[in-house]
């Protein structure tokens, strides 16, 4: 429970007032402030000689000497942990060049990849529609419906089939769109490191899959959408 | 089924699956077909001629397929024109933002041409 003050701050200041009006009442307040800075200054020299006493003082239970010791060789490994981090950071990108920049590197393989999916894409649909063109030219010149027909359902398999290109196409941006964060993440760690210049021949490399392909074998996650099905029953609920 | 007279209107910024989507289009017996790369240059379309079927992607820039179908249901003239989306975005709260925008059908990447007839003769009969 918080006690109450016994007189409130207008209180007090009234208080102050009638004893400034009078001779008696000003030699009180006079009184009153010494005492109070000669409380505090006691109070001070006090804790002065407290942390005194605790700084140049053995430490309880152990050697002045080994803490300093233990604290030297913690600031030692920070040391060391800083300049390996920024070590590795330099290793990420060695400088500005695309050739030695991985990420830069992976980014423009997979631009690649659209592009030439894109290109294959384009040709093998020129193909199918030549194949249309062809059915419906047989068809004028008595091929039989039935080939005919099995020939344009043929063709629009390979229209469908094309599509896949939209979709990995979709997804390999999304990746190239993360690379490029990550990208920009250590960009802005480099200049917070100040890690420009640093010789990454010092970090060894792990032992990884050699080639050249191994960083793209893993595809997208497939698990987080809903089939038609799903979104039919969406719809229609 | 369709109108040949009957104009559609295809967006999708990947040329080859306007193509796709085209030549299904042409197969199920639509004559009249216009292009769009995105929600933007759908909306020039939209503004040129009358549309009775609007078959729409949804990742496109700068206008999306959701932003181009919101803007759609806000205008009187446009805001019972069918729209279907087509798109690779199958999560479950893409089909409810779309559905909420006012999407007709929605048609999951990949799909076939069966998927697309049905949803087109649920659309417009």
């Amino acid at each position: 429970m918080v006690d109450e003050p016994a007189i409130t701050d207008e209180e007090y200041s009234a208080v102050e007032e009638q004893l400034y009006a009078s001779s008696l009442g000003r030699d009180f307040l006079r009184r009153r402030d010494e005492h109070m800075r000669a409380v505090a200054l006691s109070e001070f020299h006090s804790l002065v000689s407290d942390l005194k006493a605790s700084i140049s003082g053995p430490a309880p239970g152990a050697d002045r000497g080994e803490h300093v010791a233990l604290l030297r060789r913690e600031l030692q490994e920070m040391s060391a942990h800083i300049e390996q981090t920024r070590l590795e950071i330099a290793a990420i990108r060695p400088d500005e060049s695309a050739s030695n920049n991985r990420i830069l590197q992976a980014t423009g393989e997979l631009d690649a990849i659209v592009s030439a999916t894109e290109r294959a894409t384009s040709d093998i649909l020129m193909s199918a529609e030549r194949v249309q063109e062809i059915v419906e030219r047989v068809r004028d010149e008595g091929m039989t419906d039935k080939s005919c027909d099995e020939l344009e359902a043929q063709a629009t398999e390979i229209f469908m089939a094309c599509s896949f290109q939209d979709i990995t196409g979709q997804r390999t941006t999304k990746v190239v769109n993360t690379l490029r964060y990550l990208e920009q993440r250590i960009n802005a760690m480099v200049k917070i490191w100040g890690v420009d210049g640093f010789d990454s021949a010092e970090i060894e490399a792990e032992e990884t899959d050699q080639r050249p392909d191994a960083a793209l074998l893993n595809g997208p996650a497939l698990t987080d959408g809903i089939n038609q099905d799903d979104i039919d029953a969406l719809m229609a609920g | 089924m369709p109108s040949s007279q009957l104009n559609v209107l295809v967006v999708d910024d990947f040329q080859s699956m306007r193509r796709i989507i085209k030549n299904l289009l042409e197969q199920i017996g639509f004559t009249q077909i216009f292009e769009a790369e995105d929600g933007k240059s759908a909306l020039a379309e939209l503004s040129k001629r009358e549309f009775g079927l609007i078959i729409s992607d949804w990742n496109m820039a700068p206008m999306t397929g959701l932003e181009l179908l919101r803007n759609i249901r806000g205008q009187d003239k446009l805001k019972s024109l069918p729209f279907i989306m087509i798109t690779a975005e199958s999560k479950t709260d893409n089909v409810v933002a779309a559905k909420e925008a006012g999407v007709d059908n929605y048609i999951v990447k990949p799909f076939n041409a069966a998927t697309l007839k049905s949803k087109i003769e649920a659309v417009i009969g």
